[in-house]
């Protein structure tokens, strides 16, 4: 019997507009090679059970989310409350799917998504999942060459009933690209976005509505 | 006139509630008494839509949540305030989804800009000074590793919010004088 993976979107952008859902991709494709079946739920408009029968019906989640204020967004922590009450109350002896966090976020060091996946190791434990590990991205996602070999990498070892090995992490640790060039690159871009998009100007994004008067 | 300003966001659940409420009296009587002006938001009563991710708070309304909800009142108090207080049951070592909300409504008090602080790239701070920040969780009883991330994660936030002052106090529920515990921790970011 074919095996089944669950992928849950973290991102309010959804699994198709937004970098959790590109990146779980790239993730699945390699295990849909494997002959596992994959599921996708988006957290932003999910029901309650529907998305607990998909849980007890899969071999391994994939929890698929940016990071919101150094921890998961507040949707994804109300899933994850509402998950652990619920299988915690379930026999003891019922399975334990495997759990795998990949977070992303948008600074440019993986390392600001620590704590984050220290929160998804302790939901895993309450919520009698199986850890097994965490794959951490910075610069918002963004798939070089070295990502996409550590998530395959990641994907291979899952596959094959193991856990994200630690080749994933010494290949995504180290910043895609240089951290002074992400940061003139990425303010550039953000005043060409308000320029182009809304005629903001640099000045007009340095408004401050809530000043002390 | 008061000494100074507090804002306290409690992000008690209904199950925690009983512990939470206790947290946030105590807080708000102990800011009194050393005549502080506190402001409290009950999180669990105020219906604040999610972050949508759009990024318009910074490029299409510079500093302001297009969403028009409670949120925006949060972030205009937050940013006034001299000390934010955060009361949360402490949920997988992080903040309830309750509190949560409000904080990722916080964004638009930074600017999207990137700087480095320290070691590290984060947003560039938008307004000219912000809250110190004391961390309120509770526990059932004693956790290590949540008590650990907890800490630790107000440090996170004290960083990306520009807190000059971050302290963080674990109330568990057979603690019976919460009010010294919280007291000892809140007159380090109070004084």
């Amino acid at each position: 019997m074919g095996r089944r993976a669950l992928v849950l979107i973290g991102s309010p952008k959804g699994p198709d507009a937004s970098a959790s859902g590109r990146l779980s991709r790239i993730l699945t494709a390699r295990l849909e090679e494997g002959g596992w079946s994959i599921d996708r739920l988006s957290l932003y408009d999910a029901d309650e059970g529907g998305l607990l029968s998909s849980i007890s019906e899969s071999d391994l989640v994939i929890l698929a989310s940016p990071l919101y204020v150094d921890s998961l967004p507040a949707p994804v922590i109300k899933w994850m409350e509402l998950i652990a009450e619920e299988r915690e109350r379930r026999p003891i002896d019922e399975g334990s799917p495997r759990f795998v966090a990949l977070l992303n976020c948008g600074f440019v060091e993986p390392k600001h998504n620590a704590m984050a996946e220290r929160i998804c190791r302790r939901f895993a434990s309450h919520a009698r999942f199986e850890w097994y590990g965490a794959i951490s991205l910075g610069c918002a996602g963004m798939p070089r060459r070295r990502i996409v070999r550590a998530l395959e990498i990641a994907a291979d070892a899952l596959k094959t009933g193991f856990p994200v090995p630690p080749q994933v992490k010494r290949l995504t640790r180290r910043p895609v690209v240089p951290r002074l060039v992400y940061v003139i690159v990425g303010n550039i871009a953000w005043r060409r976005t308000a320029r182009k998009k809304h005629s903001l100007g640099k000045w007009d994004l340095l408004a401050q509505p809530y000043k002390s008067e | 006139m008061a000494i100074g300003r507090a804002v306290i966001l409690d992000g008690g659940t209904f199950g925690s509630a009983p512990l939470t409420d206790r947290a946030t009296g105590a807080t708000v009587s102990l800011l009194e008494r050393r005549g502080w002006d506190s402001t409290v938001f009950r999180m669990r009563e105020l219906d604040i839509a999610p972050c949508r991710g759009c990024f318009d708070c910074w490029v299409r309304t510079p500093g302001e949540c297009i969403i028009d909800d409670p949120a925006g009142e949060i972030a205009r108090e937050f940013v006034q305030s001299d000390l934010a207080v955060f009361i949360t049951p402490i949920v997988f070592g992080g903040y309830s989804s309750e509190l949560k909300k409000a904080l990722d409504r916080l964004i638009p008090l930074l600017l999207p800009y990137f700087t480095f602080v320290g070691n590290e790239v984060h947003h560039v701070r938008r307004y000219r000074g912000y809250p110190n920040l004391l961390g309120i969780g509770t526990l059932p009883a004693s956790d290590q590793e949540e008590e650990r991330i907890f800490s630790q994660l107000l440090v996170r936030n004290s960083i990306n919010m520009y807190a000059v002052e971050v302290e963080g106090c674990v109330i568990h529920e057979k603690d019976e004088d919460i009010r010294s515990k919280i007291e000892e921790r809140l007159m380090r970011v109070i004084d």
